[in-house]
């Protein structure tokens, strides 16, 4: 009605009126602007998305951190109790002979004998490592069941089973559970003691004195019995010696560096 | 004729004023949005850095537990060292190596042992060792289990910290 009688008189009474809806269009337009920026930075606040700059390198820094950094950390405890179970194998296998369970060969106080007559009891030096570390090793790992081979003074332990870390879904990080520590020790000494000892009973099963002929033949590092005063005793000619390592090898445990020992016995009868 | 030039000029004016929000609006828009990518990326670069020195504190650990160190003029790690000197509590020895370490590695800071018993269940546990060349120890860079095979009772594992 108004716009009727304004287009009759060309005059406006509420020329304001006319002006104000078309102002409420574009005003409102406006307050929606403003309305709907609001809501879009409170949405950009809110939201979980992750917006605006990205940090570089994130993934590769979690990588390093989470997962690399971590399994050499835990790589290094590992290989510690390796070396700590490497260097209780050579003391505890040398006080033995090198055997882990006795022989055939038998044992006779404390003893384990390297021959029965002229029958000698061949040390296979790498199964008996093996099952001795691995006993060892089950004490702190139930299901530890390492392959082990040698690399001079050195021990290195293979296994099947993987570390996994970092898993995410499908994805994950793994690292060989294995080892490679210095035990500075060579088990091969025991080859070189084995010739000794094949040499000792070759000269001497025939002397009827035999303390007298193991004191001329025997290297100095062989002592009767113990290696901390000798004493000679012989039981139906076999005798115990306690062999001080060649090469001097001492094996730091617990605090100390102990000298290896090879308790040992051998039979000088003929039969 | 009037009335409809000086409502025209009022469109004009009103035109230009919402034009002149318009830009206000975008302008602070703008505004707004470099600030917060600016200091977003301000932040994330230092997310970046700190992450980068985090892994440089770790891998400082790694060398230091690794290192060579002598003993009796023999060679042993320093792993062998630290599960030593915890055993035996002798809190001089472990400091002379740590601070011949320190000194030759040019680090500051302090490195401390625990047993996993106490650091696992005390919110300040009381270290077994600990050495430090600071005044404050600053924040953690790392730490590290061992397995201590000669340890007794809370010491069969033990947690080596490193700070700086």
């Amino acid at each position: 009605m108004i716009q009727e009688d304004e287009k009759k008189d060309g005059k406006s009474i509420f020329p304001n009126l006319l002006i104000l809806p078309k102002r409420s269009k574009k005003g409102a337009l406006f307050h929606w602007i403003g309305i709907v920026v609001i809501f879009a930075l409170a949405f950009a606040v809110l939201s979980p998305t992750e917006f605006g700059v990205k940090s570089k390198g994130t993934w590769q820094l979690d990588f390093l951190h989470n997962d690399f950094i971590e399994a050499e950390k835990q790589l290094t405890g590992r290989d510690q109790l390796a070396l700590e179970m490497g260097r209780q194998t050579v003391l505890s296998l040398a006080s033995k002979g090198g055997f882990t369970d006795t022989p055939s060969c038998g044992s006779l106080e404390g003893a384990t004998y390297w021959n029965e007559g002229t029958d000698f009891c061949f040390l296979n030096v790498d199964k008996e490592v093996n099952e001795q570390f691995n006993l060892l090793y089950k004490k702190y790992d139930k299901n530890a069941s390492f392959t082990l081979s040698r690399q001079g003074e050195e021990l290195i332990g293979k296994r099947d089973t993987e570390i996994i870390l970092g898993q995410k879904g499908a994805q994950y990080y793994s690292i060989n559970s294995g080892f490679r520590v210095k035990i500075d020790y060579d088990f091969d000494e025991y080859f070189t003691l084995q010739d000794e000892a094949k040499k000792l009973v070759d000269e001497c099963k025939s002397a009827s004195q035999l303390q007298d002929c193991l004191d001329k033949v025997k290297p100095s590092y062989w002592k009767f019995g113990r290696c901390e005063n000798e004493l000679f005793l012989e039981t139906g000619r076999k005798v115990a010696f306690c062999v001080k390592s060649p090469q001097e090898y001492a094996v730091f445990e617990n605090g100390k560096f102990v000298q290896v020992q090879y308790g040992l016995g051998l039979d000088f009868s003929m039969g | 004729m009037a009335g409809s030039s000086i409502m025209g000029k009022k469109g004009l004016m009103d035109d230009f004023t919402d034009l002149l929000s318009f830009v206000l609006i975008l302008s602070m828009l703008g505004f707004f949005a470099v600030a917060v990518l600016r200091t977003d990326a301000s932040d994330k670069s230092e997310q970046t850095l700190d992450k980068i020195v985090s892994l440089h504190g770790q891998e400082e650990l790694l060398n230091l537990v690794n290192s060579p160190s002598s003993l009796n003029n023999k060679e042993v790690s320093m792993k062998d060292v630290i599960i030593l000197a915890a055993n035996t509590n002798d809190e001089a020895f472990f400091t002379e190596k740590m601070q011949t370490y320190f000194e030759q590695e040019q680090l500051d800071g302090g490195i401390a042992v625990y047993d996993s018993v106490s650091y696992g269940k005390e919110e300040e546990p009381e270290p077994l060792l600990s050495f430090n060349n600071v005044a404050f120890l600053g924040d953690e860079k790392g730490a590290l289990y061992l397995t201590n095979v000669h340890g007794e009772g809370n010491k069969k594992l033990l947690v080596v910290k490193l700070f700086g």
